[in-house]
């Protein structure tokens, strides 16, 4: 199918790609979206696609009227002949945004969110081999996707309260605030800076350390801070040791809604300083005054969660959805699971 | 955390600490007490067993299992007309939430691998209040989202004033058509309208009806469930409620009503006077529904709250692994071309 090319939906609303005049229009809704983030804006998945080889698509879904009410900013790859909408790497979320229906009534939002949610799912089935998609639990209700026979997993994320150092420190486990004290004693400190070269090598370090490939290569890394510094939506936050050298850092993105923290890295040699818990509660209090909500993420996996949760985290659910058109992925994603077991599927 | 925790099966004689853990944890529900779990498993003629997690000899959680033998495998499966068949977490006395959250994970954590050592098979429907099922993930659960719906209970007029206004008109209507609707022990009265129910829809009862009102009366016995019926001014049954609850949690079990009176409103007048009945107790109930297409508008329009719910499943044999995952590409529908 084309671009121009539609679907309508069976409450009247019509889904299509958006031509990229009409971004600033979906950028805008994401911001009315309360299960919007940054990482749906337009401006940060097209630099994205473009560092990345991927493809940015976004659909909305238009009533009679010709409004906006709800979207998707897809990351899509050509697969030899799948077109799949996937998660794109560094982003917790990719997920549907809905502009909420100015009414009070529970039942009416509910069932507006579930004609735009299905409107949207019908579209992506049409047009897409692989649709993956991780929502915010503000779209918690993801039912026309599940009636549709789009398969659903739950995951998470950690959410807190950006508060003065004082604060945190109140809140935070004992472990914790010992660690903080530790490095502080120790003459570490922890300022916003703007250079991000001395970021990469502990970014790249902290990867390594752990065997894996980092999501985006140092140089993307780069070129997306500096496009979300342009536009006031990032800050880097480096602790030095006494001596001066940068040990830990972190990547902070900021929309209307929250702030994220994007990327975070240390320097194995001061683990046991407690830097990572000062450069953390260093970061979010230096936050307070400009952004009330901090999604942590870090929530599913086993290693890392615990610090997050002795910092002040609160769980909050994450929805996945997958949709997938292709009897032979199908097939593929199955053999993945006999021979690999509930993970792989 | 986990090493701190032990989970074994536990002996009938054990069964009052789990009834009274079910009882009082937020995450318990009249479906994995004994008097229920064992009562349909006896009457469907299905293996029951009910696994503890302790530390330090006290009880912190437990998961009463409804099991299926097919050929060699042992399969843990959802029983048959139940809410929830999940894990149930006694909380920790501490007001530290990482405290309370590494507890969670820890007891099922615990219980997870315990099933997975001794079930082929498993699948298990939390309680909406245990949303943490990562204990399980991490051990190789698969999740999915599901959903509930919870009613927040009061007075009549409180209730009625929260639904749509239809359901209101509704009430009204069998209200002026003298239907009166009370707490009653005749299941008998209420099983053919429930059969008639489900024949209806052109389905079965996923439970024969004898079963149904051997588990009522072991839950009567226990005063854990209450039929409600609406009559007619002549005396004629046409709509039914069970509702079931352990200390904390309230829940519909089974609706049922005479399809010539549900425009009459009998419906909508069973479910708010049974609510009214419970909102001496409980000040919300489980109404479920919320995953079904055709039901959950019904709940909606009485005034319902979405909650989520997670569900786990977990396959540990390749050969069952092969066996769903052909059933998942047969059910496929591909629309490419």
């Amino acid at each position: 199918m084309s671009q121009g090319e539609e679907t309508t939906g069976g409450k009247g609303y019509t889904v299509r790609r958006l031509e990229p005049a009409e971004y600033p229009a979906w950028d805008t809704l994401v911001w009315e979206s309360p299960a919007g983030t940054l990482f749906q804006t337009s401006w940060w998945l097209e630099a994205l696609c473009r560092l990345t080889g991927a493809q940015l698509e976004i659909v909305g879904c238009f009533d009679k009227k010709g409004a906006l009410w709800g979207g998707c900013a897809l990351y899509a790859r050509q697969t030899g002949p799948w077109k799949r909408a996937l998660f794109p790497p560094a982003c917790p979320y990719n997920g549907m945004a809905v502009r909420r229906r100015d009414t009070p009534n529970y039942r009416r939002q509910m069932v507006h969110t579930l004609e735009v949610t299905e409107a949207l799912a019908a579209y992506l089935e049409e047009h897409y081999s692989e649709t993956l998609l991780a929502h915010r639990y503000e779209l918690a209700d993801v039912r026309s996707m599940s009636w549709r026979g789009w398969e659903t997993a739950l995951r998470y994320t950690y959410e807190g309260e950006t508060a003065e150092l004082k604060q945190l420190l109140r809140v935070t486990t004992r472990t914790r605030r010992q660690k903080f004290e530790r490095a502080q004693e120790l003459g570490y400190t922890c300022q916003a800076e703007d250079d991000i070269t001395a970021f990469l090598p502990l970014y790249r370090a902290t990867y390594s350390r752990h065997g894996l490939d980092t999501p985006l290569n140092p140089s993307q890394v780069e070129a997306m801070y500096r496009l979300a510094r342009e536009r006031q939506a990032a800050r880097l936050f480096i602790t030095h040791s006494p001596a001066g050298e940068p040990v830990s850092g972190m990547i902070i993105l900021m929309d209307p809604h929250r702030c994220y923290t994007w990327l975070f890295a240390n320097h194995p040699a001061h683990l046991r300083e407690g830097v990572p818990t000062f450069t953390v509660l260093s970061t979010i209090a230096a936050l307070a005054g400009l952004v009330r909500v901090v999604d942590h993420a870090s929530a599913n996996f086993p290693q890392l969660h615990r610090s997050v949760l002795e910092e002040g985290g609160i769980l909050k659910p994450v929805l996945v959805t997958h949709h997938n058109r292709s009897r032979l992925l199908q097939c593929i994603h199955e053999m993945g699971f006999i021979l690999g077991g509930e993970h792989a599927r | 955390m986990s090493e701190e925790f032990t989970a074994r099966s536990l002996t009938p004689e054990e069964y009052p600490l789990w009834d009274a853990l079910v009882d009082t944890a937020p995450s318990g529900t009249p479906f994995q007490a004994t008097w229920w779990m064992g009562t349909l498993a006896r009457e469907l003629k299905a293996h029951f067993e009910v696994v503890g997690c302790f530390r330090k000899g006290v009880l912190w959680g437990g998961c009463a299992l409804f099991g299926r033998r097919t050929g060699p495998f042992c399969r843990l499966v959802f029983p048959p007309s139940a809410l929830y068949n999940g894990i149930v977490v006694k909380p920790r006395d501490t007001d530290s939430y990482p405290t309370q959250v590494m507890h969670t994970i820890g007891v099922t954590e615990c219980l997870g691998s315990w099933i997975r050592q001794h079930a082929h098979e498993a699948h298990l429907t939390h309680h909406h209040s245990l949303l943490d099922v990562r204990g399980l993930i991490w051990q190789g659960w698969r999740s999915r989202v599901r959903y509930t719906y919870i009613l927040p209970l009061g007075s009549r007029e409180e209730m009625i004033g929260r639904a749509e206004r239809t359901r209101g008109a509704m009430f009204r209507q069998a209200e002026r058509a003298g239907l009166r609707c009370e707490p009653s022990d005749d299941i008998e009265a209420f099983l053919p309208l429930y059969a008639r129910t489900f024949a209806r829809h052109g389905l079965e009862s996923p439970v024969p009806l004898p079963a149904i009102a051997a588990i009522y009366r072991a839950g009567r016995e226990r005063g854990a469930a209450q039929l409600f019926l609406t009559r007619t001014p002549a005396g004629e049954v046409v709509s039914g409620t069970i509702a079931l609850w352990t200390q904390r949690n309230a829940m519909l079990w089974l609706a049922a009503s005479k399809p010539e009176w549900l425009e009459q409103g009998a419906s909508v007048f069973t479910y708010f006077e049974t609510f009214a009945h419970l909102a001496e107790r409980f000040q919300e109930v489980d109404f479920a529904s919320a995953n079904v297409h055709s039901l959950h508008h019904n709940a909606a329009l009485l005034g319902g709250e979405l909650r989520l719910v997670a569900r786990t499943e977990l396959t540990r044999s390749p050969a069952l692994r092969f066996f769903h995952a052909l059933r998942h590409i047969r059910r496929f529908q591909p629309e490419e071309g």
